[in-house]
């Protein structure tokens, strides 16, 4: 089956719909999509036609047609949408894995901030995995196609004017996703050699609404894998420590709630699983009711807790590396293990073994990251002085994608 | 201020805070509204994705730019909103003012770095769109959006007020209807923008106004101020579009300079470009649609009259009144005749009476009154048809009753079909003249005129009739004449039944579905008509006439008037005997669709009934619904009300029912039956073996299943049992065929091929296969040639079968298994 990066439903590839190409409106002219007006709360929605696939067998089974022929005009055409949305998909789509990774995090925890350092990261680093990465400029919107959302609304304001970005406004966040094609050139027994990745920014506020945190949770359970980023700052101990020592103390609100967003979700995903299927159910929760999908539980702004000294001596010669897989190129699953612990026992230290302890009830295949999205140079230095110094920001998406299958050298 | 005599104004502001309503939490949300806020309007406004501002390919400033400047905000164009909402079968009028404000609700406590930038304040004013609302309200309101100066100064004292501190509620307010001022017109870009849009609209077509920024809140007013009540009614309006979609659903969209996607018009100037691909959707206007569509039609020439009289209108110190009055008789006034009669009937039937200009009113009945009297004049029968027509059409849309003296053509009618010389032309007359004419008479109940005018049974009244009876060919219009002197006592009553029985039922049945209501109304006034009805009871001719009276003008929400309400309780009451009653009931239950009064009436008078000693199978076993227009959801619904809701109830029901209807009656109830236990969620096994039974035995024409598509665990269940007991429902369940098929044709077809056969190794697949042989040899056989039919083994095949088979097909396979073992031995009947 596959899921629809924009409305999350899933369907067969042998469901695909495809939208007419001809660019001549008088010989096909353009109608209203409903389907695609609904997703843009928009009244109605002039496009090209929409028509089936045909359906062809043969040798090898059932197969998607590369072109199929519109119904009015006849013109060949490649461009195929979700049946569910009307949406343009990538033109592989049908033939490659496809997964959804949720981000999600409170107000402030820096989840716009994260992906667009991770985006960086890896399209500068991903080829000592042997990753390569290309962002899919498919849409309707072609103001909003990947590689322009990313570069006016995130890369351009974060990496090349140094500003801090803005809050993610809650209603623009469901219709453009960022959607990228991962390929690799390892070729493993039973692993994937490319997928399409599709990252959501979500709004934090969006978990203290029921209707909105609905709607995420929606979007985490048709996920594959989930990256929680949690704020570091609001541990309390790490919250005491430093509104003492940083200039102008710390301003949090919500001291040791940090946690909270990890179990909002998965107690709205368990309230509401009448409305998983059954197939996904089944990849959600294993047969302990626990979470199934990987899930990397992640505190941020790692460079400030190094600095100053609220790491043991270990964990902190530890977590200061860069990832491991950037020098050594293959991943070490070991070395995820070691910084995942590293991480737990520090949180035991900072009496908050609680806190792991439920996740242990909760989840199945979890494990803790550290990063540092911008580094020590950025915060509190004018811009002209700022320097983006991330760290450990791919370890949680490396993690994942080793874990639904993707091929990686190890 | 008595607020509770002024129309309600409520609010509601949406913010990045400190606190909001809501959430009780910092961020974006919602941050206070009034108090009696209507009940899901907020959920509506978040439905529609309202708390938003774009500023298109323009960059929000950041913190930096924010802090060098702080009336950077104010750069950024707000985006008004005019529009109505409908919530819960309710309209509300919308007036929102979105901008950006830069900081969010930090910046103004500590202005220590914490603040983040991208904030926005939306603030929406909301009032119910009822007749006494003035349109020009926003015109009001333009001047009280806040926040009014957003400028990014720490110690601003609005943006600390608005946006920081604990979040309550607004008190109650309202809002008094002020004379809006009057907006001269100083430039001729204004006057090409009223011009232009109005142009736009009446060929109804979207209008798009590309304009400088500045020049949008100016223009905005201008409409406001200018385009008639009438209009603004529905009038909506979009500001500041950014979107790359061009919106449909405004009468009016402004775009914003930055969108590249769409207009660009010379600098300096105002440029109004009209989507020739786009509709105006208007539909929520039925009587601007009426006018559009009417100037649709309209020649170059009436354009240009419009045009010139616009250009006198458009003058510095217009008057506001006599603008409306323009506008609202633009599409109709003058010496030439704008609308067609096609058209004219159109706008009758949509119109507005209550709420449109009485100028506009008076102009509609004069036209009608002409067309008739002209026609009267020239002794044109044919067209005189014509123009009743439009008076017909009206008197349906209780349009006429209270005006009735604007009609001046009534005396004239009578006289010229009673002073007629020699016969009257009646096979000249269109089909529709009596019944126009029966209507028109309808409406004098002072009876001046025509019958009317007579003295009952008065022999010159009964000549009249006699003539006119004879001269009449078609049967229905006899029937229309009879009853409608009936009804007026211009032909006693045992007279009418006695030629009405000389006439085809069909010809009766048919009129009677149409006059039903007007003889309703007639024993009001004459309640001793009533005994005779009693007389006739089980009469289909009087049944039809007093249980169907409704059928046409009842919908679900309509309510019951007193005196529809008293008549039915009447008739309810006055009946015989407690079987007669529910008999009553149950025949209105399915000739008076969907009507929530009269199935609250039904219920009550039927647990009266029931207490008064009368069983429900009782009721049940006596009635014999086979008329082609009952409503089946009504009787099932009725069915499950009278058996409490409870499905081994309703199939005891049922069961009584076999008896009493038709096959075919009964699988209706059945299949509907089904849907409604499902859609209650009472299906469970004990009840189960009984619809399994009961499908069993119901004819295969006969199945109406209910909706595949949302297939709840029981009814795929059901659907299973169902499917596997009868090859009849194949088509039902698709996949789960699909997948058996396959799995036949391999096992089938494949044996000594090594390769297919152990890559379909699943346990018990072979065992389940000899389960369906044995159990259901003809479903197996059909499942057999499907497979036949179904695409070869391959890799497809194999993914379709982990994740189809293993999981769903074997689950609902391994329930059907159960509920067998169960019925094994199901009854051929009951």
């Amino acid at each position: 089956m596959l899921v629809c990066p924009y409305c999350y439903s899933q369907f067969d590839k042998k469901d695909i719909l495809y939208r007419c190409e001809n660019p001549d409106d008088t010989a096909c002219p353009k109608e209203n999509d409903a389907p695609l007006a609904s997703y843009f709360q928009q009244a109605t929605f002039d496009a090209k036609r929409v028509f089936p696939a045909k359906k062809t067998f043969g040798w090898g089974g059932r197969k998607i047609a590369q072109k199929v022929n519109c119904t009015r005009c006849k013109r060949a055409s490649t461009k195929k949408i979700c049946p569910s949305c009307h949406n343009e998909l990538p033109s592989s789509f049908h033939t490659t894995s496809s997964h959804i990774i949720s981000i999600v995090g409170a107000r402030n925890s820096g989840k716009s901030t994260y992906i667009t350092v991770l985006i960086d990261e890896l399209q500068r680093n991903g080829y000592k995995l042997d990753l390569a990465v290309l962002p899919q400029d498919v849409g309707e919107n072609p103001n909003e196609v990947t590689s322009k959302r990313y570069q006016n609304r995130y890369k351009k304001i974060l990496m090349e004017d140094y500003e801090e970005l803005p809050q993610t406004p809650e209603s623009e966040k469901d219709l453009y996703p960022l959607i990228y094609k991962v390929s690799t050139g390892q070729n493993r027994f039973l692993k994937n050699s490319s997928l399409y990745l599709a990252l959501y920014d979500t709004a934090g506020e969006s978990l203290k609404d029921r209707s909105k945190l609905e709607k995420l949770a929606k979007y985490v359970r048709s996920s594959s894998s989930v990256i929680f980023l949690l704020d570091t700052f609001e541990i309390r101990y790490v919250h005491d420590q430093l509104r003492k020592k940083l200039p102008g103390g710390l301003n949090r609100k919500h001291i040791g709630a940090y946690g909270e967003v990890i179990h909002q979700i998965i107690q709205d995903i368990q309230r509401n699983d009448r409305l998983l299927t059954r197939s996904l159910k089944d990849r959600f929760f294993n047969k302990d009711k626990k979470v199934a999908i990987p899930s990397a539980v992640v505190f941020n702004k790692l460079d400030v807790i190094i600095e100053n000294d609220l790491l043991s001596r270990t964990t902190e010669r530890l977590l200061s590396e860069d990832s491991h897989f950037l020098k050594s190129r293959k991943l070490d699953p070991e070395k995820v293990e070691e910084v995942s612990s590293a991480i737990f026992e520090t949180l035991c230290d900072w009496k908050e073994e609680g806190f792991g302890r439920n996740l242990q009830k909760q989840f199945a295949n979890h494990k803790y990251f550290a990063v540092s999205s911008l580094g020590p140079r950025f915060h509190g230095l004018p811009a002209d002085e700022r320097e983006i110094i991330p760290c450990r920001v791919l370890d949680p998406l490396v993690w994942i994608l080793d874990q639904i299958g993707f091929a990686l050298p190890k | 201020m008595d607020h509770s005599a002024l129309p309600p104004l409520y609010e509601v502001h949406y913010t990045s805070s400190e606190q909001g309503i809501l959430s009780q939490s910092d961020g974006f949300g919602i941050r206070t509204y009034s108090e009696q806020l209507p009940e899901g309007v907020l959920e509506r406004l978040q439905e529609l994705n309202f708390f938003h501002y774009s500023a298109g390919n323009q960059a929000l400033a950041g913190k930096r730019e924010l802090q060098e400047n702080p009336d950077l905000v104010l750069d950024y164009p707000p985006t008004y909103r005019l529009e109505t909402l409908e919530v819960e079968e309710k309209s509300y009028r919308v007036f929102a003012r979105s901008v950006f404000i830069g900081h969010d609700y930090q910046f103004y406590l500590d202005n220590a770095g914490g603040a983040r930038s991208g904030n926005m304040y939306i603030h929406s004013f909301i009032w119910p769109a009822h007749a006494k609302a003035n349109p020009r309200l926003p015109l009001q309101l333009l001047d009280q959006f806040v926040p009014q100066n957003p400028s990014n100064r720490p110690d601003n004292p609005e943006m600390l007020r608005l946006l920081t501190g604990a979040a309550e509620l607004l008190p109650p307010s309202s809002w008094k209807a002020n004379q809006p001022p009057t907006i001269p017109l100083r430039q001729e870009a204004e006057v090409n923008l009223l011009k232009k849009a109005w142009e736009g609209l009446v060929e109804g077509k979207c209008v798009y106004v590309h304009a400088e920024a500045a020049f949008v809140p100016a223009a905005f007013r201008l409409l406001l101020s200018y385009f008639p009540q009438l209009f603004l009614e529905r009038f909506s309006l979009l500001t500041n579009s950014q979107h790359f979609l061009l919106p449909t659903d405004y009468s009016v969209v402004f775009l914003h300079p930055n969108n590249e996607s769409h207009f660009k018009g010379a600098a300096g100037t105002v440029t109004i470009e009209i989507a020739g691909h786009t509709e105006l959707q208007h539909a929520d206007s039925p009587l601007l649609s009426t006018v559009l569509q009417a100037a649709q039609t309209a020649n170059s020439e009436q354009i240009r009259v419009i045009d010139q009289n616009l250009s006198g209108y458009l003058k510095p110190g217009y008057d506001l009144a006599a603008l409306d009055q323009f506008w609202s008789l633009l599409g109709f006034a003058g010496e030439k005749q704008i609308l067609r009669k096609d058209k004219l009937i159109q706008l009758i039937q949509q119109f507005d009476w209550a709420h449109s200009h009485p100028k506009l009113k008076q102009m509609l009945v004069a036209t009608v009154n002409k067309g008739i009297k002209r026609c009267l004049a020239t002794q044109k029968y044919r067209e005189l048809g014509e123009w009743l027509e439009p008076f017909g059409v009206m008197k349906k849309n209780n349009l006429v009753g209270e005006d009735r003296g604007l009609w001046e053509w009534g005396a004239e009618l009578t006289r010229w079909i009673v002073n007629s010389s020699g016969p009257i032309p009646w096979k000249s007359l269109p089909i529709n003249f009596w019944s126009e004419v029966l209507d028109w008479s309808y409406i004098h109940e002072n009876r001046q005129d025509f019958f009317l005018n007579l003295p009952p049974n008065s022999e010159l009244g009964t000549a009249l009739f006699q003539t006119c009876f004879d001269q009449l060919q078609q049967p229905s219009t006899k029937v229309q004449l009879i009853l409608f002197c009936v009804e007026r006592s211009l032909l006693p009553a045992s007279r009418g039944k006695t030629l009405l029985d000389q006439l085809p039922s069909k010809a009766i049945r048919k009129h009677l579905k149409d006059k039903k209501y007007h003889l309703l109304a007639y024993p009001k006034e004459h309640p001793e008509f009533w005994d005779e009805v009693l007389q006739l009871e089980f009469n289909q001719l009087w049944k039809d006439l007093k249980l169907g009276a409704f059928a046409k003008n009842f919908d679900a929400k309509t309510p019951l008037s007193s005196l529809e309400g008293s008549l039915l309780r009447w008739m309810a009451t006055n009946a015989e005997s407690p079987d007669q009653k529910v008999r009553f009931l149950l025949h209105w239950s399915t000739e008076i669709q969907h009507s929530e009064a009269i199935d609250s009436l039904l219920t009550s008078t039927l647990d009266e009934a029931i207490r008064d000693g009368l069983s429900p199978q009782k009721a049940l076993s006596d009635w014999k619904g086979t008329s082609a227009s009952e409503d089946l959801r009504t009787r099932i619904k009725f069915l499950t009300e009278l058996s409490g809701f409870t499905a081994k109830k309703f199939l005891a029901a049922l069961a009584i029912l076999r008896k009493a209807v038709s096959e075919n009656t009964l699988a209706h109830y059945f299949s509907y039956g089904l849907e409604v236990q499902v859609g209650l969620g009472r299906l469970d096994e004990d009840n189960l073996g009984e619809w399994f039974r009961i499908w069993k035995n119901t004819p295969a024409q006969n199945l109406h299943l209910p909706d595949h598509g949302e297939l709840s665990v029981a009814q795929g269940l059901l659907a299973a049992a169902f499917t596997l007991a009868d090859s009849r429902a194949l088509t039902w369940a698709e996949d789960w065929l699909d997948t058996y098929a396959i799995a036949i044709g391999m096992v089938e077809t494949s044996s000594g091929n090594r390769r297919q056969k152990s890559d379909l190794t699943v346990d018990g697949l072979e065992e389940d296969l000899e389960f369906l042989r044995r159990t259901f040899p003809q479903l197996f056989q059909a499942l057999k040639k499907r497979a036949q039919k179904s695409p070869a083994y391959n890799q497809d095949f194999k993914d379709l079968f982990q994740s189809n088979f293993q999981k769903k097909t074997r689950g609902v396979l391994g329930s059907l298994k159960s509920l067998v073992n169960r019925f094994s031995a199901p009854p051929k009947d009951e």
